[in-house]
């Protein structure tokens, strides 16, 4: 699927190479281009892959807008709103970055234009991945409210797309909101799903965290909120009135492991107030999904 | 004299057909730039609510065009650039125009765009509403009445 984006001249490059294990593909404009195979980077050329950059090929920045021209469907401005984010979600849940100039009017973003540098970040199923903590996390058709903590590219989106999957094949009777905000979970494109997440799943993408949690809990009524990348500053709010509105919150966050946590604003009255009662932390330490240690509401490890 | 009949007959298809083609060509100019104008509404509308992808548009609404505009989606979707030869040069690079300048811009530039091009599209719809008037009715009648006379002047 990533083959269909590419400009024509770069196929041929792709040919040899097995997207299964590639993880990112950065293009920058007139610089050389790298691909992340496994969690190393390396440089593109003719014939493959290589660590001396001077035999790499150098991307160009009309490659750069043929992409986008092929990612948007030639229809920019159906993307526009995940584009004003940096990001656009194409199918197979590939989540291309963003950057460029952004253009603002009236302290909102418009748009970003002259768009120079992509991140290409191509999404893997690994399944049951998630089942480790999958036993620390649902306990008779309970599911305990739980923060996935990583650095990013360690795994987060991945673990909770097979946790989803996991909850909804063996629970069928607990509803999952999915709220998948850059639609990355399910790569949700014009209303297919394209990742399987189970088959008791109800999934808002592309808009807001508040939106989909105040909306969700009155409309769709779910047992279990799941979501990606939470901002302990703006989602709190939400996770907290999910909560006592007899929801659990599966959510995931950036930061390296509970300590670092520990230095984000409002962990303490998250803490205190016992808002999780699971914290799952993952690493890329040997590989992408490294479980660090899955924690209680009292940060007291109770896997390792 | 058999031949003679055939011949005259001939003539008289043939140069009636002429007339009626012209003719014809005039409604059909309408009817592509009516078709052209109800395109951009659908998409005016489905960009202002839905945002749908253009070549979503373009698939779901193909069938409800009967005249060349359904040729020039149909390339278009296929990448393809063609030259509608019912319309004249200039009036090709517009609607050219128009189909490669969406698509590029946000959605409120698009549907200031849409808007733009309606209106030049109205134009030429309302001339060729005006010609058709005019002269649809005129070649289909002066070609028949040539072809009789034709006729008149063989026997």
């Amino acid at each position: 699927m990533v083959e269909d984006i590419l400009p024509e001249n770069f196929k041929v490059y792709f040919t040899n190479l097995n997207f299964n294990y590639i993880n990112e593909i950065r293009l920058r404009a007139n610089k050389p281009i790298v691909v992340n195979v496994m969690g190393r980077n390396k440089f593109l050329t003719t014939s493959g892959l290589t660590e001396n950059i001077d035999e790499a090929i150098i991307c160009k920045l009309s490659d750069i807008s043929e992409i986008i021209k092929k990612a948007s469907d030639n229809s920019l401005y159906a993307v526009n709103d995940q584009i004003k984010k940096g990001f656009l979600t194409i199918k197979g849940g590939i989540r291309i970055g963003v950057c460029g100039e952004v253009v603002e009017e009236n302290d909102c973003v418009n748009t970003i234009k002259n768009i120079n540098s992509l991140n290409i970040r191509i999404p893997h199923k690994i399944k049951n991945c998630s089942l480790n903590a999958y036993l620390h996390i649902v306990n008779n058709n309970k599911v305990r409210n739980t923060l996935i903590i990583s650095p990013p590219g360690a795994g987060k989106t991945t673990f909770i797309r097979d946790l989803a999957e996991q909850i909804s094949n063996k629970n069928p009777a607990i509803n999952i909101l999915l709220v998948d905000e850059r639609a990355e979970i399910s790569a949700t494109v014009d209303g297919m799903q394209m990742l399987n997440v189970g088959p008791s799943c109800d999934i808002y993408t592309n808009c807001s965290k508040a939106f989909a949690f105040e909306n969700g809990i009155r409309s769709m009524k779910p047992d279990v909120i799941i979501t990606d990348e939470i901002n302990l500053d703006d989602d709190l709010k939400a996770i907290k009135t999910a909560i006592t509105s007899g929801v659990s919150v599966i959510a995931t966050i950036h930061a390296n492991d509970i300590y670092d946590l520990k230095s984000k604003p409002n962990f303490d009255d998250m803490l205190k107030n016992k808002i999780f009662e699971r914290y799952v932390v993952l690493s890329s330490k040997n590989g992408p999904g490294t479980y660090e240690g899955i924690f209680n509401e009292n940060l007291v490890c109770v896997y390792l | 004299m058999m031949i003679k009949f055939v011949c005259l007959l001939v003539i008289f298809v043939g140069v009636s057909y002429i007339g009626i083609s012209l003719s014809i060509n005039y409604s059909k100019r309408e009817r592509f730039f009516n078709e052209l104008i109800s395109f951009c509404n659908v998409l005016f509308n489905n960009i202002k609510f839905n945002k749908s992808k253009l070549k979503v548009v373009i698939k779901e609404n193909l069938d409800n065009y009967k005249t060349e505009l359904k040729d020039y989606l149909q390339n278009y979707l296929e990448n393809k650039e063609v030259k509608i030869s019912l319309l004249t040069e200039y009036e090709n690079s517009k609607v050219n125009e128009f189909f490669v300048s969406i698509g590029k811009l946000d959605s409120f530039g698009e549907l200031n765009n849409i808007e733009n091009y309606k209106i030049i599209f109205n134009e030429f719809y309302e001339d060729c509403k005006l010609n058709n008037k005019k002269y649809g009715n005129l070649y289909s009648k002066l070609g028949v009445i040539f072809a009789l006379i034709l006729v008149i002047l063989f026997v």
